[in-house]
């Protein structure tokens, strides 16, 4: 992930509003994508990551500078979309759209295998909305921004414990979610490792 | 048979060494639910690892700044009704507190006797004032008059400036800057 020069920051905090345009460039695709991974709706990630921009705007001053510009920023957004789901308690992924969005562009040199891609990534996008918000946050930090365990407690506002027991359920939660929608894969790997006598 | 041990390895970060790697294989040949995990696990992996960045539609910095802009003047609004308010109703509290306080001290006969004696009062003050100042003036040099009301002038004019230099930095500002 891009790592922002705490000189940038310092301007921004002193008011320089150029400065702080400067980080919204080089933030957008992390924090973009933190809310689409979180809210799976463009139209939702797009208005949560410009509030997550505006209230990092308001909170400059109460920035810490001994952390990482990144990881606050980032922090903001994800209990941002955490509170948003709490709030609406609805179906999380509008799949029509999602679907769209990923849809692979048939100019592509190779368009099956772009096709392909799509459809994992949109399987990927309904086990992750299978989760709890915060468990798939924490496996949002872990796989995305390779957050150690240490930084997603930081983030997160959890203990390490707490964090180890998250991403231990969200995988066990995102392997069950992934078997029950393809139960071809499980018949397949049973088969592979049967005696060949049986 | 207690899976919870091999659970933890197959879902873990870490990697394993050769004796746990035989003792989860021993026992991935024996145990169908633990090799479904394994099977499930490995492919949701696989698709986190290769998951890429979603980026936003082109010109987002744009709309943030349009976005920004918006949230800035609702916020100044915001602040600057604040302040009315809190000021108009911290006044009318006080009025209120002191008109109970004044009612509550004074009976109404000695209300209408204290407002004739302080009217009398001001009028009477005021006469003298008038009289004592263009008798100051009088006696003082040609030039004292003049300078008093550059004086009393020049004071307006300071109180005057800044008193629009702050409805200027309301207007521009807002009543805080840069705070939530």
């Amino acid at each position: 992930m891009i790592a922002i020069a705490p000189e940038l920051v310092r301007q921004a905090q002193k008011g320089d509003e150029n400065a702080y345009t400067q980080i919204v460039e080089s933030l957008q695709s992390p924090v973009f994508n933190l809310c689409f991974r979180m809210l799976s709706n463009s139209k939702e990630a797009e208005d949560a990551a410009q509030e997550t921009f505006w209230r990092a705007y308001k909170g400059l001053n109460r920035y810490d500078s001994s952390r990482s510009f990144e990881t606050w920023i980032l922090a903001i957004a994800a209990h941002h979309c955490i509170d948003l789901q709490r709030r609406r308690k609805l179906p999380l992924i509008d799949i029509d759209t999602f679907m769209e969005e990923t849809e692979p562009d048939r100019n592509t040199p190779n368009p099956e295998s772009a096709l392909l891609e799509s459809e994992s990534q949109s399987q990927l996008q309904l086990m992750l909305s299978s989760l709890p918000d915060l468990d798939r946050a924490t496996l949002i930090f872990r796989y995305w921004y390779e957050y150690s365990e240490e930084e997603i407690s930081q983030s997160l506002d959890i203990s390490v414990s707490a964090v180890k027991s998250r991403l231990h359920r969200a995988r066990r939660k995102m392997a069950n979610v992934y078997l029950a929608n393809n139960p071809g894969d499980q018949k397949a790997e049973r088969m592979r490792n049967e005696s060949p006598v049986l | 048979m207690n899976h919870q041990f091999y659970e933890d390895w197959i879902l873990s970060d870490q990697k394993l060494n050769m004796a746990e790697k035989k003792l989860l294989s021993e026992h991935l040949d024996s145990c169908e639910q633990c090799q479904n995990l394994k099977t499930g696990w490995v492919k949701v992996e696989s698709a986190l690892q290769s998951a890429k960045y979603v980026t936003p539609a082109p010109g987002f910095v744009t709309r943030f700044q349009t976005f920004q802009q918006t949230q800035t003047a609702f916020a100044h609004r915001k602040q600057a009704i604040q302040s009315l308010i809190v000021t108009g109703v911290s006044m009318i509290t006080i009025l209120v507190a002191f008109t109970i306080w004044f009612f509550l001290s004074y009976s109404p006969a000695n209300i209408i006797v204290n407002l004739v004696a302080i009217a009398t009062g001001v009028i009477r003050t005021a006469t003298l004032f008038k009289t004592d100042l263009v008798l100051f003036l009088r006696s003082s040099s040609a030039s004292f008059p003049f300078l008093f009301i550059v004086n009393i002038v020049g004071w307006a004019a300071i109180f005057l400036i800044l008193w629009l230099l702050t409805i200027w930095r309301f207007t521009q500002h807002g009543v805080k800057n840069n705070e939530n």
